[in-house]
């Protein structure tokens, strides 16, 4: 007989008996469609995976709620609707009352985990990433391969850069054009890349096992400011009471201050256009503005931006966050190609969006993360203090 | 919850349009957005087109499955909610412009597709439709049509019945039906009234009893040149309402888009909230505020002549309202988001209806009246102007956790109360079955429709006491 979720801990009911009940079923978060707002559509699991409503964030209010109310739910079968959410937080964008379905899908999952009810290919990437201490399943030496073996430590830098398993891994293509970025600009950071923010245990429902991870990643970066290259990175240090800044925040930062000078490189060809991708985990992080930033220094220097509005708040999801990518592939690929343009350049300001895109694009378009794409176009320079 | 024989006969039957049977998947379908009692599908399908739609209404009517047929599910009167268990349709994928005939003023569009998503697509070509919804981003067009929805009418435009040339109709046998001028082999739609009499009409507000509808044909008005909304407030209700009476006698109606009505706690929140050092002793008893479109002079003139009228009522421009509420509710908001101070609270309950100006006044009495017999929820009343004659939603914010036995006697005391005002059901669903049922000839000719078009009473059972 299979296994059932029949309750809910008191900690799930505390934190969300208010969005459960004051749910209008209005269905904004399953399927609104709003072209004035930039709302074309609201969950990319059910435009590009399954379209039963249980997938949707009003189907994870539905289904807690009914737990709530004493109806026995199949575990599996929730475990399979809930991990698979990308959690991208569209259907809260969306949610006219300011309600978090996406949030209680999120804490569905730990309560899942309670029954033991993680869906088998989640099992295999928690077990993964327990051996390895990155979700690859690469050696756990990798993280710093991407780091030039003269590379001196830097003694008391004002800075630190967490890279994250996103941009040091698989290629750490991401974190070593980011780091020669602000090279170029005479920063001189700490480079921490062998400690996790915790985020992958987070996805799977052991929130508070990345939060430990989270806190002891914060406790080796002490108190000098945390620049990151992944946004999960900095959802995560966050909660452990870090202030970081995206690496292409600072530059655009130093930009507009007349701290650094970005000018195209001669020898390069510029590309004809570029279409920058939104990332979900920027919006989830209350954190738009860095796309808005790096829209605005591009559109500055001449770059040719496909976006018809950039930042778009409702813009649907790559597919590289959740289980999609484990659970589904096929589904996470679709994901990534209805954010790509048909061809041409598509850049990404996330370093593990980039990984995803660049995997599932097809041979017509190319695809690099912000830093790579900066570091190969622009010549990066400290402007001289007069 | 285990299937039945017919249901499972009836997944297999249905097999190629992967239908939904897991419980986690059938919550969704529960209820939609009223405080009618939940049902409890058996099955949902998602349609994807006329030809599906036949095929499912001939699979479950095989099966002596009862269907109820679901657009976005944001109804207020319980029409989707299966109160009866079987198969839920799903429209909500059936999304499609089928025609643009910018020539005869007509788009025929899919059950499914959005009210948000049309009018977008109607914007590049310079066109609308006539009744602009305030849940646009959700609602559907079908379900709309289906359930007398869009409650807030149009001073221009009447109803949301009145915007529609023509339907394409799947009954519970197959048949598919078209209306209007499309009755007529390869006509097409550019007439409803035509031939003889007005099937268009039998299956708006039917609520999903006598067919399921499978196409609609909307009339197209072109976009006004220019906008504009402005306020107007009145000492009490009742001059208010003989205002009304007025402005429509004299037909200043032409260009008004959408008007509505505010009780006087509505104005003192919205103004008080936006304007902490507002003056109260300036608030008037009732407001109403209009949204008209057109040429900018001829608005201007409308405004003026608007205002006019409104003195001889003891009324006066009242701008402070628009600026705090009305002006962003139009161009720049919709309900939901207008309304998420009050649904954060709590949930609503709303009870819709229909009433002449004149008995303006009773409706907001009887609002008191309940706000006096049921002091423990926030109630509201919300007018909306039509040609001729309101509709209007008396509201009632309840939490759904701890408060749900006395909402339902409350609502049920309303509906009550309502037609001691000389109020009508509108939206009537399932929550004023009962009074449809006690219409005597009226309901009596609905039940001998019904017996004829679904003899075995499987569309939408419980909707409008069918």
């Amino acid at each position: 007989m299979s296994k059932t979720i029949t309750q809910l801990s008191e900690d799930f009911v505390t934190r969300f008996a208010r969005d459960l009940y004051h749910c209008s079923s209005c269905n904004y978060c399953v399927d609104a469609v709003w072209p004035e707002r930039g709302m074309h559509a609201v969950c990319a699991t059910l435009e590009q995976h399954s379209r039963a409503p249980g997938y949707s964030g009003r189907g994870y209010i539905e289904a807690a709620r009914a737990i709530m109310e004493g109806q026995a739910l199949d575990a599996a079968t929730l475990a399979d609707r809930v991990f698979s959410c990308t959690t991208c937080g569209n259907c809260e964008a969306a949610c006219p009352l300011g309600l978090r379905p996406a949030t209680i899908g999120r804490a569905l999952r730990e309560e899942l985990l309670a029954v033991d009810a993680l869906p088998p290919a989640l099992a295999n990437a928690r077990d993964t990433f327990i051996a390895h201490g990155n979700p690859y399943g690469l050696p756990r030496d990798q993280r710093r391969a991407w780091l030039p073996d003269d590379e001196p430590v830097a003694q008391d830098a004002a800075m630190s850069l967490f890279t994250g398993c996103a941009s040091a891994l698989p290629t750490g293509a991401e974190a070593r054009a980011g780091h020669a970025l602000l090279k170029a600009a005479g920063v001189t950071v700490a480079v921490v890349s062998d400690a996790c923010c915790g985020a992958p245990l987070a996805e799977l429902g052991l929130r508070r096992e990345g939060e430990a991870l989270a806190r002891a990643a914060a406790a080796r970066l002490g108190a000098a400011e945390v620049l990151v290259a992944g946004c999960e990175c900095a959802a995560q240090l966050r909660g452990a009471n870090l202030k970081p800044r995206s690496i292409v925040r600072w530059l655009c930062d130093a930009v507009t201050a007349g701290q650094v000078d970005l000018h195209w490189k001669d020898d390069v060809a510029r590309p004809s256009s570029v279409r920058l991708v939104e990332s979900c985990q920027h919006k989830r992080d209350g954190r738009d503005g860095d796309e808005a930033a790096v829209a605005a220094l591009l559109a500055s220097l001449g770059c040719v931006l496909l976006n018809e509005d950039f930042p778009n708040r409702h813009a649907t999801c790559c597919g590289a966050a959740g289980g999609m990518p484990a659970m589904a592939p096929a589904a996470a690929a679709r994901m990534a190609r209805a954010c790509l343009p048909p061809t041409g350049l598509a850049v990404s300001l996330d370093a593990r969006c980039a990984n995803h895109l660049q995997a599932c694009a097809g041979e017509d378009v190319e695809v690099l993360g912000i830093a790579s794409f900066i570091e190969h176009y622009f010549r990066v320079a400290a402007r001289p203090v007069p | 919850m285990t299937a039945t024989p017919a249901i499972t006969s009836l997944v297999s039957a249905l097999g190629a349009l992967e239908p939904f049977a897991d419980p986690i998947d059938l919550l969704n379908y529960r209820r939609d957005c009223s405080m009618v009692a939940a049902g409890q599908a058996q099955l949902a399908v998602q349609a994807a087109s006329a030809e599906d739609i036949v095929s499912i209404v001939q699979a479950a009517a095989a099966h002596d499955t009862p269907m109820y047929v679901r657009g976005g599910g944001t109804m207020y009167a319980g029409g989707a909610n299966p109160h009866a268990g079987g198969l839920v349709i799903d429209v909500s994928r059936m999304t499609r412009v089928l025609e643009l005939d910018l020539a005869r003023g007509v788009v025929v569009v899919e059950p499914g597709i959005r009210f948000s998503d049309l009018t977008a697509q109607l914007a590049a070509h310079g066109q609308t439709v006539g009744i602009v919804p305030s849940t646009g981003p959700a609602a559907t067009v079908g379900g709309a049509l289906s359930s007398h929805a869009l409650g807030t009418g149009s001073a221009r435009h009447q109803s949301m019945g009145d915007c529609v040339a023509g339907l394409e109709v799947v009954l519970v046998d197959g048949t598919r039906l078209r209306t209007g001028s499309a009755a007529c082999r390869d006509a097409g739609f550019f007439q409803r009234y035509c031939m003889g009499p007005d099937l268009t009409g039998l299956f708006i507000g039917a609520d999903a009893t006598l067919g399921v509808v499978t196409a609609v044909a909307l009339w197209l008005y072109p976009l006004p040149a220019a906008r504009s909304t402005f306020c107007l407030g009145f000492p009490e209700p009742a001059a208010a309402g003989r205002f009304l009476v007025d402005v429509q006698a004299r037909e200043l109606t032409r260009q008004v888009w959408y008007a509505a009505g505010y009780e006087a706690g509505t104005v003192r929140a919205r103004v008080l909230a936006a304007q902490p050092e507002f003056d109260v002793s300036r608030l008037p008893g009732y407001c109403i505020g209009f949204d008209i479109g057109g040429e900018r002079d001829d608005i201007a003139r409308d405004e003026a002549r608007l205002a006019a009228l409104a003195s001889e009522h003891g009324g006066a421009a009242f701008a402070a309202f628009d600026t705090a509420y009305f002006n962003k509710l139009r161009l720049t908001e919709n309900y939901w988001y207008s309304f998420a101070g009050y649904f954060s609270r709590s949930r609503c309950a709303i009870l819709m209806t229909s009433l002449p100006c004149d008995r303006l006044a009773d409706l907001c009495a009887a609002v008191d009246a309940l706000r006096a017999r049921w002091p423990a929820f926030v109630w509201g009343a919300a007018t909306v102007v039509c040609r001729r004659g309101l509709h209007g939603g008396v509201m009632a914010f309840y939490d759904e956790r701890s408060e749900w036995p006395a909402i339902e006697q409350a609502i049920e005391d309303a509906t009550q109360v309502l037609r001691g005002a000389g109020c009508v059901p509108y939206k009537s669903g399932k929550l004023w079955a009962q009074e449809v049922k006690a219409s005597g000839a009226y309901h009596q000719v609905l039940r001998r429709l019904k017996r004829e078009l679904d003899p075995k009473g499987l569309l939408s059972p419980g909707n409008l006491g069918l």
